[in-house]
């Protein structure tokens, strides 16, 4: 059952809604009196309540502060907030390149102590912004500064939270493990260590040239770490045989992950294309159980193939849907793919509009191909020539989408007039290179 | 039959019930809400709870405890005399009062309850709880957490429907902070945190230290009753500094009176320490939440200790506004367990209110981490439950053996946020036999229940073998059944001080206890007053002794400045 079937209502966005919905039902499912039906109703209730919140664009925003530094000119003009951070991040950057200050504890606990960041939200905002600081470069700090800055902030509990906000995950990794030398005093021993490795590597490839993932490259990378982590790598090789495969999510947890799990993936013989798909199937249905938001977009898609029975779109879509509410992208694509295709769930296009237009921010060319095909073609969602013209370009970026997109793209240039065209053509490239600065300064 | 709600304090205990549409507090035997969480055995032998036994704190420090709650879930054995208690034995003395006056108030047997716990306790805290309760002769139906109870109170009575509001409890001897949202007659609480090991008695320790150093004295140099003196002297002060900008603390030592005038600033540098060890569960609860502060309609602080005016300097600091204090800080927590008493016993005034609470810590096992020749290289901790969790939760996760002849594996239950096993608390262990066969092939799954009383339930299953229900074992603060049983025996067999002349030994007790501290001429005063109202309670006319007993209490409220102070 969808979520929104759970909670007895058509499927929604509306947070109001699902809320209102969630309140009715919980007077009859209550947690008192029916412990496992309050649960489902409440799983439900989390899932529609986190993909209209990712919908509403909740998701990594909040942290996100600009890297650059405020004109002084400007800095009155700043909610008052914003400013102090502002003022106090001045102060960090100062103290940074003063040589003789740097090194001297002292004068970073007087920022510390500063009477500013006893307001939560100053804190709250300052401590990201010193992350980022430290991801730009100045870890080199001195090992007692680390470890002051971790034991005010606590960087290193909230690792989960700063892979989200930030990127690229292997400089997360590289900070937290600085500041974690720095405060164990001693190198991270034995899994520790090679976890965070084989993690970083994995990542790593997703990031390498800012563009999408390199696939092949990913292959070969495989076949070069310790056998005891190719787990990490199983799932990936199998995510590039089901072709879509996106920069690896942020969500993704090996953590938790008991090691002899990994192992027994590992033995299970050379990785590659599945050649038993029950096998494999069987595989990323354990780990989805688990939680790994990409085994569960797997298993989704699994369901949707129909490789150990007949295709189940209803089942595909509960995966898609934890997927999903963990803030995996590519799963709202296929979410708006069923209910484009009315698979498992009634045909709607214009919530499948919605699915894949968050997607396709998250540039996920999927999504960019099949809502620019859904504008182009109208009427519901209602027809947006332009709008269709930028992500059918968008997404012919990818020569999987490029063929198909091609007479949608010739019929709406002959529908534009040059000059909204060459706009468009504008507007597509800042966001491009919008996107690859962003990249380039994390 | 009526639930009564029973919020059971480190500093106070109170008992209501939920009538009419809304909660009501009942009275002690002596007209007051407030029963002090204290226990001391009378020159009797028997049994005495309450404020009698808080005087007694002073002139018997060897026959009294209090504060025990903070040993809640530990086998820290308290000497009372000839008798050793655990910390649920002696909580359950302060619940048995509460019953007694329940009993006298309703006219009617109680023997359900919904009693409050700190957010943070644990696992062995919460049981130990229970059975107190148990101990008492009370079915406990309901643990609540005490920041949800207070944030009931406020949020049945003052809050405006869809708001989201941070309740900060701040009570003698426990921190929890939660965030909460209220829609639609739901109250559900986002997030909470806290510190079980903060609260006001640390602010007390501190002034009573800081006396020491400034007199020069080690605390090993006073003796038991000085000690006690002090700490009450510590207490006061602590107290009038919420209302006055300085006051004084004084202590005889060796014939000379010492003397330590403290303002606030003393008070808030020597706290320095502990106001930032408050910032933290703030802090957490808050980004557990994913709240800023402009999506907070109130702040509402709670728990007596929350009248100092640093913590309302702190909570100004932390919020950039002035907190909110609506709810009686001393009773919000007492209110909030008899409503959630009333949610229990289906009052209709209450059927359009459902309260969802959570875990408001990660639950979890030890897990090997083992090479690729399954050598363990390291233990780290794997969570089930992740905390903040709506309860009640069941969550699984799936571990295998390591080695292919393996013939048990062993879990250990943890309870914590970190990575590494030893930040973590150890809450019990398990050992589960494994059938024969491949380690590869023997999935064991592990399968956390926290329930609404916030109570852990392990089921585990082994692939190919049988599913079962497991109990923790070795959680060293926590009884079994035989113990409990063999302790109610013990206990029953214990006098307690009847209750109609409680009103009379506590007049007595705070008169001994100011013939303690009183020197000259004051002293003799006292003595006569003593003697005078000894000889009326012989002669055993209860009007005669009610009446002398009032003009007692008068003189003695003249003496010591008034009821409460102490």
């Amino acid at each position: 059952m969808s979520p929104w079937e759970v909670l007895g209502i058509d499927p929604t966005l509306d947070r109001r809604a699902i809320k209102k919905a969630y309140a009715f039902r919980l007077k009859t499912s209550n947690p008192e009196d029916d412990p496992e039906e309050f649960q489902e109703l409440r799983e439900a209730y989390e899932m529609a309540l986190a993909l209209a919140k990712f919908e509403e664009g909740g998701a990594p925003e909040p942290l996100e502060t600009p890297a650059r530094r405020v004109p002084a000119d400007l800095l009155d003009e700043l909610p008052s907030v914003n400013r102090r951070v502002e003022e106090l991040m001045e102060r960090v950057r100062r103290l940074h390149v003063d040589e003789s200050a740097r090194t001297n504890e002292e004068t970073w606990r007087a920022i510390l102590t500063d009477e500013s960041l006893w307001s939560l939200d100053v804190r709250a905002q300052f401590a990201a912004r010193l992350f980022g600081f430290l991801l730009e470069g100045a870890q080199d700090l001195p090992v007692p500064v680390l470890v002051l800055l971790d034991q005010e902030f606590r960087f290193r509990e909230d690792g989960f939270r700063l892979h989200r906000f930030f990127g690229p995950p292997e400089a997360v990794d590289s900070v937290l493990r600085a500041i974690h030398i720095a405060s164990t005093e001693r190198p991270l021993k034995g899994f520790e260590n090679r976890e965070m490795f084989a993690l970083t590597e994995s990542r790593s490839q997703g990031w390498l040239d800012d563009q999408l993932p390199d696939f092949d490259g990913l292959t070969d990378w495989f076949q070069r770490i310790p056998r005891a982590f190719r787990y990490v790598a199983v799932v990936g090789v199998l995510a590039i045989n089901l072709r879509h495969c996106p920069a690896p999510s942020p969500t993704y947890r090996t953590s938790n992950w008991p090691i002899a799990t990994s192992n027994e993936l590992a033995s299970e013989g050379e990785p590659g294309v599945p050649t038993d798909p029950k096998k494999s199937f069987n595989q990323i249905r354990a780990s989805a159980e688990q939680g790994d938001a990409i085994a569960q977009r797997l298993l989704g898609q699994a369901y949707l193939e129909g490789w150990t029975g007949e295709p189940d779109g209803a089942k595909a879509l509960e995966w898609f849907l934890r997927a999903a509410g963990k803030g995996d992208a590519e799963s709202r694509a296929w979410i708006g793919i069923l209910h484009e295709e009315g698979r498992g769930v009634p045909a709607n296009p214009s919530l499948a509009a919605a699915y894949y237009q968050k997607a396709a921010m998250l540039e996920v060319r999927l999504a960019q191909f099949r809502l620019g095909r859904l504008l182009a073609e109208g009427p519901d969602p209602p027809r947006n020539a332009e709008s269709a013209f930028f992500w059918l370009r968008l997404a012919s970026g990818d020569e999987k989408f490029a063929a198909e997109a091609a007479p949608l793209l010739a019929k709406l240039r002959s529908e534009l007039s040059p000059e909204q065209i060459r706009a468009l053509e504008e507007r597509m490239q800042r966001w491009v290179a919008h996107l690859y600065k962003k990249r380039r300064a994390r | 039959m009526t639930i009564v709600g029973i919020d059971l304090g480190t500093t106070n205990s109170l008992i209501g019930l939920f009538r009419d549409g809304g909660a009501r507090l009942i009275p002690n035997v002596l007209g007051s809400t407030l029963t002090p969480s204290v226990v001391g055995l009378d020159d009797d032998g028997r049994i005495l709870v309450g404020q009698a036994a808080k005087e007694r704190l002073i002139t018997h420090p060897d026959r009294s405890v209090a504060s025990f709650k903070r040993f809640m879930g530990t086998e820290r054995v308290t000497q009372l005399g000839d008798r050793r208690l655990r910390p649920e034995e002696l909580s359950s003395f302060v619940l048995r009062a509460l019953k007694a006056d329940a009993e006298a108030h309703l006219e009617e047997p109680v023997v359900e309850a919904v009693i409050s716990v700190p957010a943070y306790f644990n696992d062995a805290q919460r049981k130990a709880t229970r059975t107190a309760g148990e101990l008492a002769g009370l079915k406990v139906e309901r643990l609540v957490n005490e920041p949800t109870a207070a944030a009931i109170a406020y949020g049945l009575h003052e809050a405006p429907n869809e708001s989201t509001f941070l309740v900060f409890d701040l009570g003698g001897g426990t921190f929890d902070v939660s965030v909460l949202e209220l829609f639609d007659g739901v109250m559900e609480v986002h997030a909470s945190a806290g510190d079980n090991q903060l609260g006001g008695d640390d602010f007390t320790e501190l002034l009573a230290d800081a006396f020491l150093e400034r007199a020069r004295l080690k605390p090993s140099a006073l003796d038991p009753i000085e000690f006690s003196v002090l700490r009450k002297q510590a207490e006061i002060a602590k107290r009038g500094l919420s209302n006055a900008e300085s006051a004084a603390m004084k202590l005889v030592f060796d014939g000379h009176p010492r003397e330590w005038t403290v303002n606030r600033r003393d008070l808030e540098r020597l706290a320095k320490g502990l106001i930032e060890r408050m910032r933290r569960p703030v802090e957490r609860a808050m980004r557990d939440a994913s709240m800023n502060v402009a999506g907070l309609h109130a702040v509402v602080l709670v728990g007596g200790a929350t009248r100092m005016p640093l913590v309302h300097a702190l909570a100004a600091r932390l919020f950039g506004r002035f907190p909110l204090t609506h709810v009686h800080p001393d009773e919000a927590v007492a209110q909030g367990a008899a409503i959630q008493a009333g949610l229990k016993a289906r009052d209709r005034a209450l059927s359009e209110t459902v309260l969802t609470d959570v875990c408001p810590y990660s639950l979890g096992v030890n897990s090997a981490v083992v090479d690729e020749n399954r050598n363990v290289i390291g233990l780290e901790f794997s969570p089930i439950l992740e905390r903040n969790t709506v309860v009640p939760a069941s969550r699984e996760q799936t571990y295998f053996a390591i080695h292919e002849d393996q013939m048990e594996v062993r879990f250990d239950i943890y309870q914590g946020e970190s990575r590494r096993l030893e930040n973590n608390v150890r809450i019990g262990s398990m050992t589960l036999p494994l059938p024969p066969g491949n380690a590869r092939e023997r999935a064991i799954s592990v399968r956390f229940t926290y329930d609404i009383n916030g109570l852990l339930e392990i089921d585990t299953a082994v692939a190919g073998g049988t599913r079962k229900t497991l109990v923790i074992e070795g959680s060293p603060g926590t009884l079994t059944r035989e113990q409990i049983r063999a302790r109610l025996k013990e206990l029953e067999r214990m006098k307690v001080h009847p209750r109609d002349t409680l009103e009379n030994r506590t007049a007595t007790a705070r008169a001994e206890r100011l013939f303690e501290e009183s020197l000259g001429e004051l002293r003799q005063h006292v003595s006569r007053l003593l003697a005078g109202f000894e000889a009326v309670l012989a002669r055993q006319d209860l009007r005669e002794i009610a009446k002398a007993r009032q003009e007692l209490v008068q003189e003695l409220d003249r003496i010591d400045g008034g009821p409460g102070v102490w």
